[in-house]
C-alpha cells in the first residue's frame, strides 16, 4: 500500500494517488454503506461524503498501510451520521423501485432491518463487518482501532440485542 | 453451532450484498470522483450562494474519468448529479452490444469509461443523453442514447465536438447512420481531436445531427431535414494529456526498400495511434501499408488489431488501431505485409473518353467505358480487373485526384457524388462483372472536352509484398 502511494504520488499528484487508493476499495466501501442505508442513492452520497472527509483528514493518517481500515471507519461514521440525521428528520418517501426489480420484503427481513436500525452503532458496525464482510475479530479490531476483547464484547452484545428483538417479535 | 441470529444475519447480509452488486462499478467510481470536485466547488461557490435559487438553472456537473486522470462534464438541466446518474443507461447495457468492439468494451471492463447521464433539451421529440465517456490525448469515446418520442423514423447523421464559436474540435473516426425508431436507441462513437489536446477549449459542445429522411442514403440531407441536439461539457485537458502512454519511437521501418518513419506511438483508451511519414528520398510514392496490424501481447499469445482508420491532424498522418485497455502494458508490435505504391512517373492516367481508350496507365489492369444518361451526362466507368475481388480493399484503393486536365491543359473537376445520375441500369447490366472488377465512377458533365483527359492517381492498388514486423513496446 505504501509503495503504491509513493509511486503514484510521484507520478500523478497527491490527489490522484489518494483517489486511486479510494477507488481500489470502492466496492467494499459501497457495500458497507449500502448495508447500512439500503438505498443506492444514499450509499453513493455517503461514499462521496466519506471520500471528502478522508481527503480533508488525510494528514491525520500516520501509517499509510492502515489506509483501508481508516477509510472503512470513516464510511461507517458517515453512515451513522446519516442514520442519526434520518431520525431527526421525518421524511415522507415515495416507494422506490430498486432498478425496477421490486422485491417482496419478508416480515423477517423487515424485522431484521428494524432490529439493526434500533441497535447501538458500535454493535451494529461489528455485525456488519463480521457478517456482511466476513471479517475476523482481529480485522474488525484493526478497523475500529479497538482491542480484540472490546470487539468480542460488542459482537456478543449485538447478537444479544438481535436475539432479544427477534424473540420479542416471535412472542408477539 | 451457529446461533440462529447468526444464520439470520448471514442470510440477510447475503441478500443485501447481492443487491449492492447490482450497482455498476463505474457508477461508484463516478461518485467517488465527484466527491473531491464537489468539495472544491463548494468552497468556490460559497460566496455565490445568494445567487442560487431553486428555480434558476442548475448546472449538472459530471465527472468523466480518463485513463489516469479525470474529465469534467457539465450540462444544463433541472436535475442533480446523482439523479442524472440514476436515469442514464447503464454501461452494462452498452457492454452487451459491443462484443466486437474491443476498444470500447475493454474501456468499460477496465473501469475507464465513466457513467455520465447528461441530456440535451428535447427537440422534435428527440433527446440525446450522453451515458458514458472516456477520453485521452487523441480522442474521446462517447456512449449515447437517443430517445425518440416522435412517430417518425429518423437516423443519426453526424456527431462532432465544437468550440464556443462553432469550430469543429473533434470529429468522428467512423460515421455511422443508424435508424432511430420510437423508443431509446443506444449508440457508440469514437471521435478524434482535430488539433492538439492542449489547444482544446475548456468547454466543448457535443453536437449530434439527426436526419429526418431515414431510408435513402443516396440523397444528400438538406439543413431543413436536420435535428440538432447538443450537450455542453467541460474538459480537463491536463488529465487528458497525462492519460494513455506516449511512446517516443523514431526508428524507421524499411519495407520493399522504402523507408517509413514511425514518428510517434500513442496507446490510450480511444485506441492505438501510429504516426507514420514516408521518407522524401523513397523511389516509390507510397499510398499506404499492406494489411498493417498491431499485435498486442507476446509471441505465444496475442491479439491482432487490423484495418486501422487513417487520420490527418495538424499535418501529421496517423493509423488508428483498436486497443485493449485491460492489457495496458502488454508488448506491442506492428506488422505489415508490404506497401502499395507507384513510381512517381506512373501516377499519371491518360484517357481518351471519346474513343473510350486508356492511353497511359500504371499497368494493364484498367479498362474504361463512358456511358451517358438521358440528360447526356457523361460518366467515366473505370474498371480495375483483379483476380480476387476480396483483395481490392486490402491491397489499397484506386483514388484519382479530383482535378484533371483536358487536351488543352484546362483544369476541370469531376463529380463523384453521382446523385444526379441514374445508376440502376449500369449496375444491373454489370452485376456479373462486378464480382471480379472494381468499378470507379466519375461524372464529368455534359460538355465535350478536348481530348485526352489527364488524371493523377492519389492512390493505386499496386501491391509490393514484403512482410515486416517491428516492436513498438
Amino acid at each position: 500500500m505504501e509503495s503504491i502511494m509513493k509511486v503514484q504520488t510521484a507520478n500523478t499528484g497527491e490527489e490522484e494517488a489518494f483517489m486511486q487508493m479510494v477507488l481500489g476499495q470502492q466496492r467494499l466501501l459501497y457495500g458497507i454503506a449500502y448495508s447500512y442505508l439500503r438505498s443506492e442513492a444514499d450509499a453513493l452520497e455517503v461514499l462521496q461524503e466519506a471520500t471528502c472527509r478522508a481527503w480533508t483528514k488525510r494528514r491525520s493518517l500516520k501509517d499509510p498501510a492502515r489506509f483501508t481500515p481508516w477509510l472503512i471507519r470513516i464510511v461507517i461514521n458517515c453512515c451513522n451520521d446519516e442514520l442519526k440525521r434520518r431520525k431527526r428528520v421525518l421524511t415522507v418517501k415515495p416507494a422506490e423501485p430498486d432498478n425496477n426489480m421490486m422485491e417482496m420484503r419478508s416480515d423477517l427481513r423487515l424485522d431484521m432491518e428494524q432490529a439493526l436500525d434500533g441497535m447501538k452503532p458500535k454493535y451494529r458496525q461489528v455485525l456488519v463487518l463480521k457478517y456482511y464482510r466476513d471479517m475476523t475479530v482481529a480485522e474488525i479490531a484493526e478497523i475500529l482501532d479497538r482491542p480484540v476483547g472490546t470487539v468480542k464484547t460488542w459482537l456478543n452484545k449485538g447478537l444479544k440485542h438481535l436475539r432479544g428483538k427477534m424473540k420479542i417479535k416471535e412472542e408477539a | 453451532m451457529a446461533l440462529r441470529e447468526e444464520k439470520l444475519l448471514e442470510d440477510y447480509f447475503h441478500k443485501l450484498s447481492l443487491e449492492a452488486e447490482r450497482v455498476p462499478g463505474s457508477r461508484i467510481h463516478a461518485n467517488v470522483r465527484l466527491a473531491l470536485h464537489k468539495r472544491s466547488e463548494h468552497a468556490k461557490k460559497l460566496w455565490k450562494k445568494r445567487l442560487w435559487t431553486a428555480t434558476t438553472a442548475v448546472v449538472i456537473t459530471v465527472l468523466l474519468v480518463v485513463a489516469a486522470g479525470s474529465w469534467m462534464g457539465e450540462g444544463t438541466g433541472l436535475r442533480s448529479a446523482l439523479s442524472s446518474f440514476a436515469k442514464t443507461v447503464p454501461l452494462k447495457a452498452y457492454q452487451a452490444i459491443l462484443t466486437s468492439d474491443t476498444t470500447v468494451s475493454s474501456a468499460i471492463k477496465a473501469g475507464l469509461m465513466q457513467q455520465v447521464g447528461v441530456s440535451s433539451l428535447e427537440k422534435e421529440g428527440h433527446v440525446l443523453t450522453i451515458d458514458g465517456m472516456a477520453a485521452d490525448a487523441m480522442g474521446i469515446i462517447i456512449l449515447y442514447s437517443i430517445d425518440n418520442k416522435s412517430e417518425q423514423i429518423t437516423k443519426t447523421h453526424q456527431m462532432s465536438l465544437t468550440d464556443s464559436k462553432g469550430a469543429v474540435v473533434g470529429s468522428e473516426l467512423i460515421g455511422m447512420h443508424q435508424n432511430l425508431r420510437s423508443g431509446t436507441t443506444l449508440n457508440v462513437t469514437r471521435l478524434t481531436w482535430t488539433g492538439e489536446a492542449n489547444n482544446l477549449p475548456d468547454e466543448v459542445e457535443v453536437q449530434l445531427e439527426l436526419a429526418k429522411s431515414a431510408g435513402n442514403d443516396q440523397q444528400p440531407v438538406t439543413p431543413e431535414q436536420l435535428i440538432n441536439l447538443s450537450v455542453p461539457i467541460k474538459i480537463d485537458k491536463k488529465a487528458m494529456e497525462e492519460s494513455g502512454q506516449s511512446i517516443a519511437f523514431n526508428q524507421p521501418l524499411t519495407v520493399a526498400g522504402q523507408t517509413i518513419h514511425i514518428k510517434q506511438v500513442y496507446a490510450g483508451v480511444t485506441g492505438i495511434y501510429v504516426e507514420t511519414a514516408y521518407d522524401k528520398n523513397n523511389t516509390q510514392d507510397i499510398f499506404g501499408m499492406l494489411n498493417p496490424r498491431i499485435l498486442l501481447g507476446d509471441e505465444s499469445e496475442y491479439q491482432g488489431f487490423y484495418l486501422p482508420q487513417r487520420i490527418r491532424k495538424v499535418g501529421r498522418e496517423f493509423s488508428v488501431f483498436s486497443n485493449d485497455s485491460t492489457n495496458p502494458n502488454a508488448p506491442l508490435r506492428l506488422t505489415v505485409d508490404g506497401i502499395y505504391a507507384l513510381e512517381p512517373s506512373k501516377r499519371e492516367l491518360v484517357i481518351d473518353t471519346d474513343k473510350q481508350q486508356i492511353l497511359k496507365a500504371p499497368d494493364n489492369a484498367l479498362t474504361v467505358e463512358v456511358v451517358q444518361d438521358s440528360a447526356k451526362q457523361q460518366l467515366i466507368v473505370l474498371k480495375h480487373h483483379v483476380t480476387d475481388r476480396n483483395k481490392l480493399s486490402r491491397e489499397g484503393n484506386l483514388i484519382m485526384n479530383m482535378s484533371f486536365k483536358d487536351g488543352k491543359g484546362e483544369v476541370h473537376e469531376y463529380d463523384q457524388s453521382l446523385h444526379s445520375f441514374d445508376l440502376t441500369n449500369l449496375f444491373e447490366s454489370k452485376q456479373e462483372e462486378l464480382n471480379k472488377t472494381g468499378l470507379n465512377l466519375y461524372l464529368i458533365g455534359k460538355e465535350k472536352l478536348p481530348q485526352p483527359l489527364t488524371f493523377t492517381l492519389d492512390s493505386y492498388p499496386n501491391a509490393i509484398k514484403d512482410v515486416r514486423t517491428i516492436t513498438l513496446r
